[in-house]
């Protein structure tokens, strides 16, 4: 790695390059002073978790009064609309189905387009199965999920739901001056990274409420287990971007960026990022991740420049170890005496030869010194 | 309202489809790409083909041909851009839809085959996969109505050799068949069945390393 340490900042997009995301198409036409959206129903409830419980309690909750709340739920929808966490994610099918049935969307869908009766059983049963979602590591929550209908797609639904993660906050009141403190625990947080949200969207129509976005504020693999409940339980989704894919994507970007760049400190942070994938076991990593994780803040805007048009940055995938061996052209050799030599990307290096003698394989390795220096353990 | 309409025009939506061609045209291209990418180390694949929809294919399926009614024909018609990969054994066949399931997100994955081990008939491998998003056209975006998935059809050379011509002259075409047309047709099909059963076996005993 390189040796300066330097500051990583988010690195500027290329705007013409990269469309807008559903949440910053959203925001836009909120601040042009459009109203982007109609509410058509809102439902919250206080979901328990309650995964593997013997006896189920239905989450209290129901219809929100939309006229009262509806700066509070267009802003739900605007603070959750953060384009950079976005992951797009597919609902998960079975084969030999021609039906698409799916749980999850069956009910967005119900709540979606069918009567009162039918919206609220279903945002009912959203809740339970959430709570049934939810084991003892993570915290009761609000549970909140809309319908918005946009007056310029005839018959188009989105159905937005987040959950907030419970908070116990302190309330204050002065009487005759004495103060009074009291702990309240129906309080939820807004702002919390272990907030959730998702939405979907579409027409009430075989077509309709494929695909959606998530919103993943937990980057760490740890909490990713725990925050597995939400995609994999509770929505029955997959990532829209599949390992190998994301993988292939990945590898293609770091050699166009190797190919490209002037500078020898990139390419050196490339191979070194790709090494550490090739070496840890089942790595997850997303094109921001990588970039965080081993370039430096030149070589970061360099690599993300080269990323394909429209793949979600954010998007975590698991490395697909046979797609790196497979596309990764580069060979590191470990000699006898523990020295260790990587070849560079480039398809022809004379510098590196392997020669054949007295039955075994040797490498020679010739070529003038550009750069030498000490590094040590701590 | 459905396509068929007086509100929901033809002309209104052959105008759209044929504005949104040259971005179906850029979709089918990564697509083709990726998919000829992802099956280069396959061994047994005759070939790989896509297609973009003609317009006037489009507006007969949406409005013309006895089916179902589509209110958006825009995004429900699901082959507007659609692929075929023919392999040349069965076995072939599994070793492509789980290249291909592993890879990109299906909605549907159907085996079509008769009912009946009485008949024969039609076989293939139909799937819907999600358009994923580092495959989308520029600006697709902006698009309104549009397609949200590709189809993809996997056959063997023998089931794609039954199904072609008579694709072409009698589901589609219109002609007729009596019931002794209609039975060497069906003929035609056992006997296909038969040769990719034998020539399965061939790979297995006697082709395959």
């Amino acid at each position: 790695m390189h040796d300066s340490q330097v500051a990583v900042r988010d690195p500027p997009l290329d705007q013409e390059k990269r469309e807008p995301s559903y949440g910053q198409e959203l925001l836009d036409r909120l601040e042009l002073g459009d109203d982007p959206m109609h509410i058509e129903r809102a439902h919250a409830f206080k979901v328990p978790p309650q995964k593997g419980s013997k006896t189920v309690v239905e989450p209290p909750g129901g219809t929100i009064d939309i006229d009262r709340a509806r700066d509070t739920l267009v802003r739900g929808v605007v603070d959750n609309a953060d384009s950079d966490k976005e992951i797009p994610v597919t609902f998960r099918f079975e084969e030999e189905d021609p039906d698409r049935e799916n749980d999850t969307r069956d009910l967005m869908m119900e709540y979606a387009f069918g009567d009162e009766d039918d919206a609220s059983q279903s945002a009912a049963t959203l809740a339970l199965k959430l709570s049934r979602s939810m084991d003892e590591r993570t915290d009761e929550c609000l549970f909140v999920v809309t319908a918005i209908s946009d007056p310029e797609r005839p018959g188009y639904r989105e159905v937005s739901s987040w959950t907030f993660p419970n908070e116990e906050a302190f309330t204050f009141e002065v009487h005759e001056g004495q103060a009074k403190i009291d702990t309240d625990s129906d309080v939820f947080s807004r702002d919390s990274d272990f907030r959730k949200a998702a939405t979907f969207g579409g027409r009430d129509t075989h077509t309709g409420f494929l695909q959606g976005y998530v919103l993943d504020l937990q980057a760490n693999r740890a909490s990713r287990d725990v925050a597995n409940y939400w995609l994999n339980l509770f929505l029955d989704s997959m990532l829209a971007i599949s390992d190998p894919q994301g993988t292939k994507k990945l590898i293609q970007t770091v050699r166009e960026t190797f190919d490209k760049t002037h500078r020898d400190q990139t390419r050196e942070q490339l191979m070194s990022g790709l090494t550490n994938l090739r070496t840890q076991e089942n790595a997850t990593t997303s094109f921001v991740q990588f970039a965080e994780g081993y370039l430096d803040l030149e070589a970061k805007e360099e690599f993300l420049s080269n990323a394909p048009d429209n793949i979600p940055l954010n998007s975590p995938f698991t490395v697909d170890t046979d797609q790196l061996e497979k596309r990764v052209q580069y060979r590191v050799y470990t000699l006898d005496s523990g020295i260790q030599v990587t070849t560079s990307m480039s398809e022809e290096n004379g510098a590196v030869q392997v020669i054949e003698q007295n039955g075994q394989r040797r490498l020679r390795l010739e070529d003038v010194i550009k750069n030498e220096r000490i590094k040590s353990r701590r | 309202m459905s396509a068929s309409s007086p509100d929901v025009s033809r002309d209104k939506v052959l105008e759209k489809y044929c504005s949104i061609e040259p971005k179906l045209v850029e979709l089918k291209q990564n697509i083709q790409e990726e998919f000829s990418d992802l099956l280069s180390d396959l061994d047994n694949i005759d070939y790989v083909s896509f297609r973009v929809k003609r317009p006037e294919s489009f507006i007969e399926k949406a409005f013309d041909r006895a089916g179902p009614d589509y209110e958006f024909p825009l995004e429900q018609i699901e082959d507007q851009v659609a692929g075929r990969i023919i392999t040349y054994f069965r076995d072939d066949l599994e070793a492509v839809k789980k290249i291909l399931q592993e890879n990109f997100r299906f909605v549907e994955s159907t085996r079509r085959g008769p009912d009946d081990v009485q008949q024969f008939g039609y076989e293939g491998h139909h799937l819907n996969f999600n358009i994923p998003p580092h495959l989308e056209p520029h600006s697709w975006g902006d698009i309104e109505e549009k397609p949200q998935t590709f189809e993809i059809q996997i056959r063997t050379l023998m089931m794609h050799a039954w199904i072609e011509p008579q694709h072409q002259y009698h589901y589609k075409g219109g002609a007729e068949l009596d019931e002794d047309g209609k039975r060497k047709l069906f003929w035609i099909a056992s006997q296909n069945w038969g040769a990719d059963q034998i020539y399965n076996e061939l790979w297995r005993n006697y082709f395959k390393r």
